[in-house]
């Protein structure tokens, strides 16, 4: 079976039955491969992710259209909970789908900001970059989403990871980076160019 | 020389074990759940393992460009607890998961009526999920427990060569042969089996079925002791193809019934080692993809 095949199987599947969404979700590399999407720009799958990624986000979608908000808020914290990390990731990468495509039901918002909350709190890059996305951006509160953007310097994740950074960066985020470039420059280790450019003051435009 | 180490508790062991593995050649492992030297008393802890066992330990070894997969199971020393056989009905939901190779381990410990309805049920859900099983071979009654063991599989539906039976030695390991399931030995570095008698098994009954692992966790192991088995194999005459074929093909052969082996390298790994030569034949056809490794025994 090929990818195109694969995600048109699983698309009708999850349409169907979005209950048994998992097991779609679950499979989605086996499905699809997980080629990175540009090794070039993002070797670790970090930003742009892989082929397994981006289907996994599909089905989210898929998801949201088959069923109510109050439906879909259930399903992601579901199979946010059920799923491994590349599932717990999809649901993240879905929920930035979504919300690039447009506004979000109330139900959706309430629950994908728990789960961002339950991604900033793991020590897997990938999920925390995926967790500081479209949907963090738009939805995520100033305080968390600052620990989110200087968690993502302690786990080496670019910035561009970050949606809406410089529309969001403020006084409070810039004393952050400035304090920690202190104390990485009094140790002796590397200011890393997105840190040094978050602890610069904030241009007024 | 390139390893695969079939069977092995990564989570129990540190961040300097996952270096001398990769440094040893050791590519890819599987972690197979198992009980954790203190009694689990809820399901929640089973649940919580076996997230860190398909989840963080993953990361983990993904860290030190070591492929990681799991098996899911209850273990037979668990079975017998009430409260611990609840697991079973949140299984499922693991057994979809892409790093899950395998059922297991399962089989029996002290062969008590509440074990074998455990394994029995672990041997369904294998054929529902389409998976090969890792059965662990009991410590105590060794001998009558393989064959017991042997027949659960044999009852059960699930073919023979989806199955690997563990722990053998000297005493099981032809009931094993003649079942056609695959055999397991671990190499500790006092109990179970060592590298002298594994070679001389080796010697005996050849290399086809035979995965060789270092079960290596909180106990007294060594993650380094398929490598030490490797190098005994070249010392007592094994041909390096010999030895590719018992540490890292026949591993992977073997999980690969799953659907989801991955031993593709690492990104940022310079994970490429030489396969053997067979006669000054590499049987690849062009030039390998990557430059050979600083690695490379």
């Amino acid at each position: 079976m090929t990818a195109e095949e694969w995600m048109a199987r699983a698309r009708e599947a999850v349409r169907e039955k979005p209950t048994a969404a998992l097991r779609w979700l679950a499979q989605a590399g086996i499905g699809v491969g997980r080629d990175l999407v540009d090794e070039a720009s993002d070797p670790h799958g970090q930003i742009l992710g892989t082929t397994a990624d981006a289907a996994r986000a599909e089905l989210i979608a898929v998801l949201a259209e088959a069923q109510t908000p109050q439906e879909f808020a259930v399903s992601v914290e579901t199979l946010y909970a059920q799923g491994d990390n590349d599932v717990k990731r999809g649901v993240l990468r879905g929920l930035n789908l979504l919300t690039e495509r447009g506004a979000l039901p109330d139900e959706t918002v309430t629950a994908g900001v728990a789960l961002v909350h339950d991604a900033l709190r793991a020590n897997d890059p990938r999920l925390v970059a995926s967790g500081m996305g479209a949907f963090a951006g738009a939805h995520l509160d100033q305080d968390t989403w600052r620990q989110g953007v200087i968690k993502l310097v302690f786990m080496d994740v670019p910035f561009s990871a970050v949606a809406r950074l410089d529309e969001r960066r403020d006084a409070e985020l810039g004393r952050m980076a400035r304090d920690l470039v202190r104390e990485r420059s009094s140790a002796g280790r590397v200011i890393t160019t997105d840190l040094g450019t978050l602890a610069e003051p904030i241009a007024k435009g | 020389m390139r390893i695969f180490d079939p069977h092995v508790h990564m989570s129990a062991r540190t961040t300097d074990d996952y270096e001398a593995m990769y440094a040893a050649g050791v590519r890819a492992v599987v972690e197979p759940a198992f009980w954790l030297g203190q009694p689990r008393t809820g399901v929640t802890s089973f649940v919580d393992y076996f997230d860190l066992i398909t989840g963080w330990e993953r990361f983990r070894a993904s860290q030190f460009g070591i492929r990681h997969h799991a098996t899911i199971g209850l273990n037979p020393k668990e079975a017998n607890d009430p409260r611990c056989r609840e697991v079973m009905a949140e299984l499922p939901r693991f057994l979809v998961r892409e790093s899950v190779v395998a059922i297991g381990e399962t089989g029996y410990d002290s062969m008590t009526a509440a074990e074998q309805d455990v394994f029995e049920e672990h041997m369904s859900l294998a054929l529902e999920y389409e998976l090969p099983v890792l059965v662990h071979t009991p410590h105590r009654d060794k001998l009558s427990g393989t064959q017991r063991t042997l027949d659960v599989v044999a009852a059960s539906g699930v073919a023979p060569e989806l199955v690997v039976v563990d722990h053998l030695n000297e005493l099981t390991v032809d009931i094993v042969a003649d079942s056609g399931c695959w055999m397991g030995f671990s190499i500790y570095p006092d109990t179970k089996m060592d590298e002298q008698r594994m070679v001389a098994i080796l010697q005996r009954i050849g290399t086809d079925r035979i995965l060789i692992n270092s079960a290596a966790d909180w106990g007294r192991s060594d993650v380094l002791k398929t490598l030490k088995t490797g190098e005994l194999m070249l010392e007592s005459g094994f041909t390096e193809a010999d030895v590719d074929r018992v540490l890292w093909q026949n591993p992977i052969d073997f999980y690969s019934q799953s659907g989801r082996v991955d031993v593709t390298p690492l990104p940022g790994f310079e994970a490429f080692i030489a396969p053997p030569l067979f006669e000054g034949n590499s049987v690849q056809r062009g030039a390998p993809a990557t430059t050979p490794d600083a690695v490379r025994a």
